[in-house]
């Protein structure tokens, strides 16, 4: 790849291009391939680290620290401070998540259209759909293989299908996966079809160039028009990039709107109408040696609630993480850990209704946000449904780690009690935030919304966002393979040719 | 601001008793240096986490004072373990965090050593 690394640049360093994308997640990477297969000289601006295969840590800790932002530690603020959980490295998030895969839901898009009716004009479903499809082929998109899935995947379909829930094996940009379990610290084999090792090769090969660990600072605006971008590189080199043709930043829902603020760029709601889906999970004790750690890293999801907006999944965690959440603390902790290979993680994602903002904060992003008590319904739902397809599955007891709650349960009936009986303070469970929508809305109505319907700032020129700020809402399934959707929808627009 | 050698005491000897050896399993935290951890985790975490971190070293080495008359680290076994299993199940929602942010660095301390991942990822119980 052609990648200039941020560490080595000293001084001031300029340089021009057609294009310049902020971000080489699956939204800027989409982008940067699409329009550098037009001709367009585009370069690639990512605040993290190229990270090589080699060098690809197996640990938790060493890979949080090498390929997350800020440790996956980045609270949001509020009554009960929910861990951001995103990557920070050449391939975004793509390089560290469990490589599922979903398409836009048509009943998402309905709200959308619904809501705002010219957005049915913008982006049509059957341009979206022709998209996904040509995404799901290049990356190599399919169900997980039974031979990969390991016990945890296994047994969440047993649980499901003891519930009468629908389930299947979970989509996944792989190939040729063997089942390592360690998608979270990016693939040691490459087998994970992330942006590092899909569109970024190629559109260097188009002639797209990359800088990594360079932190974008300011969107540079002249009589408003986007011109370009001012960085500071990890060697301390004040970089400044030049775009003739556009801007587009593909930062992720946090980090695009706090750079629009911190650059000045006020207009409309920017930063408002944060949406996520807040995640939950439940440990589960089964009788024999299940190793959570092997398999594939997520295999298998539930669907049977969605209509409610909550999902379930298998979680392939990295021991520490999976140790952390044992219950207990000293001498119980340790018995726990000598038994590791019996417990088990699932997780539900909710879709919330709630939504947060986004501002600067320094360097910095600081996103406030609190659950609504319909979120929270959700989430006591979700902890019931899971328990109870643990049980179902043959765990010996489940530990759901709510406060105020049983710390252990073996009955199915006492788990099902959760539902009316489970707290709906925030502060009783334990939850993280991933997927990140709406901060820069797509809209219309200018004062609704940060963009026009084809991705344009609508008060600065020749300035794009292509990341999922610009979803009107969150999906309620993950959205890598409907970020990159729309942001090829994005490069199209910017070319100017409809697909 | 760098942490005093007092605080660093206080810091293993917490983390220690959150992850204390299983006997005849696993020698938790007790063999493992933890200055070569913890200088990459300062530099990684943000400056939250290691405010949080540096205050839950202070809160959970202390308070066993108003209780035992003691701190943590001057404390048996037996009753380090009761006051951090109290701590952990408190009404007090920062005393509850504080104990996790306790248990995350422990267990990432732990499994971040070769040796003890592959001791612990190999064993069938």
């Amino acid at each position: 790849m052609n990648v200039i690394e941020g560490a080595d640049l000293r001084g001031s360093y300029q340089a021009s291009f057609d294009v310049v994308v902020v971000g080489s997640g699956p939204a800027g990477a989409a982008v940067a391939l699409e329009l550098s297969g037009s001709g367009a000289r585009v370069a690639i601006v990512e605040e993290g680290p190229l990270v090589r295969r080699s060098e690809l840590p197996e640990d938790g800790f060493s890979a949080m620290a090498r390929l997350y932002r800020d440790l996956g530690a980045n609270l949001t603020r509020g009554r009960a401070p929910m861990p951001i959980v995103q990557g920070r490295a050449v391939g975004g998030t793509s390089l560290v998540n469990g490589a599922i895969s979903w398409r836009l839901p048509r009943e998402v898009w309905d709200e959308w259209v619904s809501e705002d009716p010219p957005l049915s004009q913008a982006l049509p479903w059957e341009e979206l759909e022709r998209t996904a499809k040509t995404v799901e082929q290049e990356l190599c998109i399919g169900p997980t293989e039974e031979a990969v899935a390991g016990p945890k995947n296994l047994l969440l379909a047993k649980g499901a299908q003891a519930l009468g829930l629908e389930h299947r094996p979970i989509r996944r940009n792989v190939r040729g996966c063997r089942g390592l379990g360690r998608c979270l610290q990016g693939c040691p084999e490459g087998n994970k079809t992330s942006m590092d090792v899909t569109y970024l090769p190629l559109a260097c090969e188009r002639g797209a160039r990359i800088y990594s660990s360079v932190r974008v600072r300011r969107v540079c605006e002249e009589r408003g028009s986007a011109t370009g971008i001012e960085a500071l590189s990890s060697g301390g080199a004040r970089v400044q990039l030049a775009a003739s043709q556009a801007v587009v930043l593909a930062a992720s829902a946090v980090q695009t709107p706090a750079l629009l603020l911190a650059s000045g760029i006020r207009h409309g709601p920017t930063g408002e109408g944060f949406q996520c889906h807040p995640g939950v999970s439940m440990a589960g004790r089964f009788p024999q040696p299940v190793r959570a750690w092997e398999g594939a890293t997520q295999g298998h999801e539930v669907i049977g609630l969605r209509g409610e907006g909550i999902k379930f999944e298998a979680l392939g965690y990295d021991l520490a993480i999976l140790a952390a959440r044992l219950k207990g603390v000293g001498r119980e902790l340790s018995r726990e850990i000598s038994s590791l290979d019996r417990w088990l993680n699932w997780g539900a994602a909710i879709r919330a209704a709630a939504r947060g903002t986004v501002r600067p904060a320094g360097a910095k992003a600081s996103v406030r946000f609190a659950l609504l008590p319909e979120d929270m319904r959700k989430v006591r739902r979700g902890v019931r449904v899971l328990g109870e397809m643990m049980l179902a599955a043959g765990a010996e007891y489940v530990a759901p780690g709510v406060f105020g709650w049983h710390e252990r349960v073996a009955d199915r009936a006492v788990m099902a009690r959760f539902e009316e009986e489970g707290p709906l303070d925030p502060r009783a469970y334990s939850m993280a935030v991933t997927h990140m929508f709406g901060t820069c809305r797509l809209g219309s109505d200018p004062n609704r919304s940060v963009l026009r319907p084809d991705f344009r700032h609508h008060a600065v020129d020749r300035l794009f966002v292509a990341d999922s700020s610009a979803f009107p809402s969150n999906t309620g399934v993950n959205p890598q393979t409907a970020i990159i959707t729309l942001a090829r929808t994005c490069a199209r627009r910017i070319l100017g040719v409809r697909g | 601001m760098s942490w005093t050698a007092a605080e660093r005491r206080w810091r293993d000897a917490l983390l220690r008793a959150v992850l204390p050896p299983d006997p005849e399993r696993h020698p938790g935290l007790g063999e493992v240096d933890l200055e070569p951890f913890f200088a990459d985790f300062l530099a990684a975490a943000p400056p939250l986490l290691r405010a949080a971190f540096r205050a839950t070293v202070w809160v959970l080495t202390w308070l066993p004072a108003f209780t035992f008359k003691r701190p943590l680290h001057r404390l048996p076994e037996g009753d380090r373990d009761g006051f951090l299993r109290r701590a952990g199940g408190s009404r007090s929602y920062l005393l509850r965090q504080m104990v996790s942010v306790a248990k995350a660095v422990a267990c990432f301390a732990f499994f971040r050593q070769p040796e003890l991942r592959g001791r612990v990822a190999r064993r069938a119980s």
